[in-house]
This record gives C-alpha cells, structure tokens and sequence, in this order.
C-alpha cells in the first residue's frame, strides 16, 4: 500500500506535468486534440491523487507503524474518527490533503466545462469546420453568419466565459498542482518508511487536536484556501487571453464566493476550537496563523464587494484583478507561515526545510502576476468614471479602502518579528493591543459602510434620496446606542458597536419590507398574498442581493458577539470541597472530584454546581486529561451558553501546597452570537450562490421588465 | 515478495486505466473569432444595462430612489445602450 501511493503520487505528478506542457502547446498551436488530451491529463490527476489518499488513510487505519507518518502522529488507541484527522495532522499528510483538494477543485472546474460545452454550440470551432470543408466544396457549405447555439440566455451566460477560458485555466491549475505534487514526492512524502526498527506503538495525534472541531476545521480551511487557485486561474487566463466582455468575471466571483464560504467556515470553527479547548476564555488572539487565514480573507471580501463595481459599470478592473491575484498569494503565503515555522503559533507544524520551496513558488506567482497585469494592461480600461463621491460606487470604494487598510495593518503586525528579527536581531512582537487599537475602530467603520452602501444610487445621490432612506436607520441607531450606555455598558467601542449594528439591521430590515411591498402591491405574494410569500419571492428572484444581506445579518450577529467580550469578567481560585466562587450573576460550587482513565487518556474531573440567586441552574464538569501516547495533557473545558452570556470553567491543574483543584471561571456576554452569525454567514452565502428564479406574471422582475420595456423601446428608435 | 507483485500489478493496471482515459475522447472546442467574441462582448454589456435598467426601475417602485435620483439613472443607462447599441450595428 505503501508502495502504490508512492506511485500514485508520482504518476499525478507526470499526468499534471503532461497537462501544462500539452496544454500550452495545445493553444499555441491551436492542436484541439491536444488540449482535449491535457484537460483530460488535468482531470486525471484527481482520481490518481485520491489512490495516494486512499492509501495513507489505509496506512493509518491499519496501523501501519513501518510508515514514518503512521508512527509519527497515530496510535492503536485512537478513535476510528481522529484516525482520519491525522491525514492532515502534520506536514506531509496535510500537504498530501491539500493537493488532493486542488486537484478536486480542477476536476469539477474541467468537469463543469465538459458538460457546459455540450450544452453550447462553438461559434466557430476550427477543428470541426475545416474537417468539415476537407470533404465537400467549401461553397455548399453554409457558413454561419451568427452564433449557432439558438439560445441566446446560455450564449450570454458565464457558462461560455468558463468553457473558453478552461482550457488556459486548466494549465494554470496544472502548474499549481505541479508544484505541490513536487512536494508530496521529493520534499515531504508521506510515504517514507522508518529507517530504524517499526515501534509497536505510534506518538499519537496532538491532544489539541482530538476535538470534533478540528475533525472539521482544518479541511474547511483547506477548501477555502485551496479553492482561491480556481477564481485565479480565470482571472489569470482571462487576463492573458484578453477575453472580451465581462462574463470571465462573474465565472472568478462564482468561484471566489465558494472558497470564501468555505474560509469562513473554516476561520470559525478555528475560532470555536480554541474557544472550546485552548481554555483560555477567548476565540481569537491575531495569532499569525490565525491571520494568515484572515488575509485572504479580507482581499477575497474586497473582490466580492468591488466586483460589482465592474460587472454593473465597467470600473475597477485592474483593482479586481490584482484582489484576486492578492487573495491567491495571500493563500499561499498562509500556507508557508504555517509549514515553515516562520513564525512562532500555537497552531503552526514544525519547523522543516519545505520553505525554500514555498518563497520560489511565491516568486514565480507574482511574477506570472505581474508579467500579465503589464502585457495586458490597457485590456483592463475602465469603461465609466466615478461621478459623484456620494454614491453606490464610492461606498464600495471605501469598503475596499477600509478592507486593505486592514489587510495591510494585519499584514505587518504578522511578518512584523521577522522583519525586526532581520534589522535588530531580535524577534519582536507587536501583540494584540497593535491588532486591536488599529482593527477596532476600521472594523466600526466597515459596520458603517455595510449600512450605508446599499441604500446610495448608483452614480449620485440627491439630498432627498438620503433623508428618505437614512432617518429611520439613524434613529434606531442612536436609540440603541443610548439604550446600551443606559443598560450599564461603559466601554465605547461596545456602544458604538451595538449603535451601529442598530443602524445596520434596520436598513437591511427596510430592504426587505420595501422589496416585499412591491410584490405584494403587485399581487405577488402567492395565493396567501401574505409577507412570508412576498419576501420569499423577493429573495428568490435576487438571491445575490438578498443573500448578500443575509450575508450582512450574519456579519453583525458576529460584531455583536465580539462587542460583547468588552464586558467580559474572569475570576480564579483554589476550589476545595463545598467552596465558592462568584462570577458574573452566578455562584460556583464545588461539589465533587473524580477521577477516570481508558485506553487513551487518564482524566482528572471537578464537578461545579452552578447556582443564580440561591437557587439551582446546572451542574459543569470542567477536566484534565493526560493523554498516553504523547504524554501531554489537555484542558477540557466545561461551557454553559445562553443567548445572553456564556460560564466557561477550565480546570486549571491542583494547587501545588493544597492539592486542591484550581478553577478559572470566565463569563462572557453575547458570545453564542459569534457562532450563531456565523451560521447566518453561511447560509446567506449559500443563497447569494443559487440562481435567481425567474419571475412571472405580476411579479416584480416582472414589472421591472415592463417598466425597463419602455426605455429599452426608446433606445431602439 | 507477494505484497510487491501485488503492488506493480496495482501500478500496472492504474497507469494503463490513465493511459486508456488520456488516449479516448473527442477534441476541444475553441473559442469565437475575434469578431464574434467582441460582438458577444457588446450583447452582454447590453444585457448588463437592462439588468441595471431593470433593478433601478425597482428601486423607484420601493420607494429607495426618489424622482431626480431615478430619472438621472434612467437617462445616463438609456444613454449607454443607445451607445452599445451602434457599436453594435457598426460591427454587424
């Protein structure tokens, strides 16, 4: 088994190596059987990197201890669950992960194009049409004056930007799958056996990560990071081919929005393990590899806002495609901190020699970036000028603004101790007082701006038009912020937080209701005529908009949450039987002490009863486990969550004098809000991706159509 | 000794199943003429107004934009498919 996922990963490696070269001669000669060979080299490459997958994850099942990885981060007693979770617990299996996600990425990216092209007739396919010609008179021929598919929806669909740009794309995704392959084979195999005597037992997984969360986390992450290579590669080919028209871009956003979904799964759950197992009361800590999934992050929201700028008006276009280019490097620079151990973290593998090989693939990407933004510069004119500075597209531009300025601020304050470990040989490192006192007041802004964006007309926007829409929002705004202060909120980031998120919702509610009465006006609201079904249909007849709202609910569930941790309390203390402890509106109280221990791990277990004005709430169970194999112990913290604050007890060892147990008690306010805002996130997300449904009848797309038949008809004569 | 014919039979059999997908299947198609594909350029720019047309013609129904607001849109989109759309008659 061993043996074959060995050659599993050096035959993907010669298929994709196939795929770049036979593409790129491919198009150079415009061979169309040759770039039907490379793209089906580059679908190739999933099913034989899946062998290898399939292999390790055999290897580890069987506990085959002869494999160095095996040994190195499996045990016997391991659950069937967290054996899978070692396939991208350490270096080599993670990077064996990574590119097996890559290459699944480019198969259903070839996958979609194959189908695609069934459905759409070429409007000249060279090929077919000289073949054609060789055996009948070219003059009998009927030459096609205009396009042949008849449909004119799927001709002007992004369907064919992606099937044109596929087989360029597909080589940019081969070069990248290249480049990971040649680690997997010759720099981090994951298939080396031990050079000295099989152990009868292995290390074990990490105890940091035998949580459910990172069963789910880190393959999150990878599909968020990994999946910006394919908005990339379109963009890239794009850009290199000149493609005409605008549609390439909405296939880069259809593409971007995935893996931006996927990364802000990923981003949370990350957030939700170290809440839940670092026992340390907190989510996040601007720890570098935690900003290294951030940083992508950012860019790719910026590409998703400024977007719009160039599908509705042309603008922004060597913006959107340096954010997009900016979020795939960002992507990989990510992936180096975390490899190379650039950077001290508590989630970074160790230190290894793969970092030489990550900075030249980080080279050549940029200069590929670069060689094409230069040779292909003016293809990215702007069409229109910005007209007035209160309007939808400056709003936009503020975002984007704000959003680099963040990425920037985040940026150095992460390479900052490398940076001042090369000037003054010393690794320095800003903290998280430098992320916050920069972050907090831009991220209040930005909370600003998702407010006020939606509600400014595209290219200017009159006096009138911005009392009519900013009133109601303000006054809720205010009315919240004071009602906060009132409600004993001291701290004016919180106020200013719970304010805005006032301001925020409520515009986004007017949307909705405004968009809503339309249709119900119109008889649209189903056969209940009610507000459900209105609202329903509004959604689903722009689910780009309406999910970019829910989107929006989501974020500021999130900013709420993280408001809240400006309220936080924490106590601690020696807890001996029967003692107490008071934190927030709770009483602790110590009640038992236990012990247990299996094959894996021996515990160690307080059992708190908590109480609130005298009377019983629940009992907690905060824990220690020493884990056998790695000989490492672990926090297992206890978490009572309520939609108002969260009691979270982390047994914190025994007191060195007394014996006794130490407990460390946080409470923290409106924390499940972070967790709820991000399912909202998630699913608002979801919806933006669905296709709108058509409208019919008296519907508002409807009406929309009729009213737009007027102009249109005006512009005609 | 076993387990290693096992396993060249397994790579045998995996590069040939490869090397049979790779050598099957028909050929690509390529992309329009440049002609065609600036003139496909010119019907999606024409579609992304009237989109706009239309979404702005919703946003006066809702009560977002007010008279001014909507009338300048109206005229400046108007304006910008008039202009596609002679581009487009002089590239037929």
């Amino acid at each position: 088994m061993q043996l074959f996922g060995s050659f599993a990963i050096l035959l993907a490696l010669v298929l994709a190596g196939y795929g770049v070269l036979a593409g790129i001669f491919g198009l150079a000669r415009r061979d169309t059987r040759l770039i039907a060979s490379a793209q089906r080299a580059a679908m190739a490459v999933f099913p034989v990197v899946t062998v290898a997958v399939v292999c390790l994850v055999g290897l580890i099942l069987r506990n085959d201890f002869t494999v160095a990885y095996v040994a190195e981060h499996s045990n016997r007693a391991l659950p069937f669950y967290y054996k899978i979770a070692v396939l991208w617990s350490g270096q080599e299996g993670s990077l064996l992960f990574w590119t097996w996600l890559l290459s699944g990425y480019a198969f259903i990216a070839l996958l979609g194009a194959r189908r695609k092209a069934r459905g759409i007739a070429p409007a000249t396919a060279p090929g077919n049409l000289a073949a054609a010609t060789a055996g009948a008179g070219a003059a009998a021929l009927p030459v096609p004056a205009t396009r042949a598919a008849t449909d004119e929806e799927e001709a002007l669909s992004p369907r064919l930007a992606h099937r044109n740009l596929m087989p360029l794309a597909a080589v940019i995704l081969g070069a990248i799958e290249c480049f990971f392959l040649l680690l997997n084979n010759f720099a981090a195999s994951p298939f080396v056996t031990l050079p000295v005597a099989t152990p009868p037992d292995g290390n074990g997984l990490n105890p940091l990560l035998q949580y459910a969360q990172m069963v789910i986390h880190p393959p999150m992450l990878y599909l968020g990071y990994v999946g910006f290579s394919v908005p990339f590669a379109f963009c890239l080919a794009a850009l290199i081919k000149r493609y005409p028209g605008d549609r390439w871009i909405h296939v880069t956003r259809r593409w971007t929005m995935v893996a931006w979904l996927f990364l802000t799964i990923g981003i949370v759950l990350g957030g939700n393990w170290a809440y839940r197992v670092l026992g340390w009361g907190g989510y996040w800590a601007w720890d570098p590899v935690e900003n290294a999934a951030f940083l992508p992050w950012l860019t790719a929201t910026a590409f998703l806002h400024s977007v719009m700028m160039q599908e509705k008006r042309g603008m922004l276009k060597v913006w959107n495609v340096w954010l997009v280019f900016a979020t795939f490097l960002l992507a990989v620079f990510g992936d180096f901190i975390t490899r190379t151990g650039l950077v001290a973290s508590v989630h970074a593998f160790a230190q290894s020699n793969i970092g030489p090989w990550f900075v030249v693939f980080f080279i050549v990407a940029l200069l590929v970036c670069g060689w094409a933004y230069f040779r292909n510069r003016d293809f990215l004119k702007s069409e229109n000028a910005l007209e007035s500075t209160v309007s939808r597209e400056s709003g936009f531009l503020f975002n984007n603004f704000i959003l680099l300025v963040i990425t920037f601020a985040v940026l150095w304050g992460t390479v900052f101790p490398v940076v001042s470990e090369w000037v003054e040989g010393q690794k320095i490192d800003v903290g998280r007082v430098f992320f916050d006192r920069i972050n907090v007041p831009l991220f209040l802004f930005l909370l600003f701006l998702t407010g006020v964006g939606p509600l400014l007309a595209w290219r200017r926007t009159s006096l009138n038009s911005l009392k009519r829409n900013f009133t109601a929002p303000a006054v809720v705004g205010v009315l919240v912020a004071v009602a906060s202060l009132l409600g004993g909120v001291r701290d004016p980031y919180p106020i200013v937080c719970f304010g805005l998120a006032g301001f925020v919702l409520t515009t986004i509610a007017m949307e909705f209701t405004r968009g809503a009465s339309v249709i119900r006006r119109r008889g649209g609201g189903g056969v209940l005529g009610g507000w459900p079904a209105a609202l329903t249909q509004l959604t689903l007849r722009n689910t780009r908009r309406y999910g970019g709202y829910i989107v929006h609910v989501g974020i500021i569930l999130i900013a709420i949450g993280i408001a809240g941790s400006g309220l936080n309390q924490q106590a601690q203390g020696a807890m001996p039987y029967h003692a107490q402890m008071r934190i927030g509106p709770y009483t602790l109280v110590s009640e038992n002490y236990t012990q247990n221990d299996n094959a894996n791990y021996a515990s160690n277990s307080l059992e708190v009863a908590v109480e609130r004005g005298g009377q019983y709430v629940t009992t907690m169970y905060p824990a220690r486990r020493f884990y056998k194999a790695s000989n490492q112990d672990q926090s297992m913290v206890a978490i009572r969550s309520t939609p108002l604050a969260d009691l979270y007890l982390v047994y914190a060892g025994n007191d060195p004098n007394s014996g006794d147990p130490i407990l460390h008690a946080y409470w923290n306010p409106l924390m499940v809000w972070i967790w709820i805002g991000a399912i909202v996130t998630a699913l608002g997300t979801l919806l933006a991706m669905l296709p709108n449904r058509r409208p019919s009848g008296g519907a508002p797309g409807g009406i929309a159509a009729k009213a737009a038949a007027a102009p249109v008809e005006e512009v005609h004569a | 000794m076993g387990t290693g014919l096992v396993a060249a039979f397994a790579c045998v059999f995996l590069t040939a199943m490869v090397a049979y997908f790779l050598l099957t299947g028909g050929e690509a198609q390529l992309e329009d003429s440049p002609r065609e594909a600036e003139l496909r350029a010119l019907r999606e720019r024409k579609r992304t107004i009237y989109d706009n047309l239309r979404d702005l013609h919703f946003e006066f129904l809702a009560g977002k934009l007010g008279e001014e607001d909507y009338r300048r849109g109206r005229g400046a989109l108007e304006q910008e498919a008039a202009q596609v759309t002679r581009k487009m008659e002089g590239r037929a």
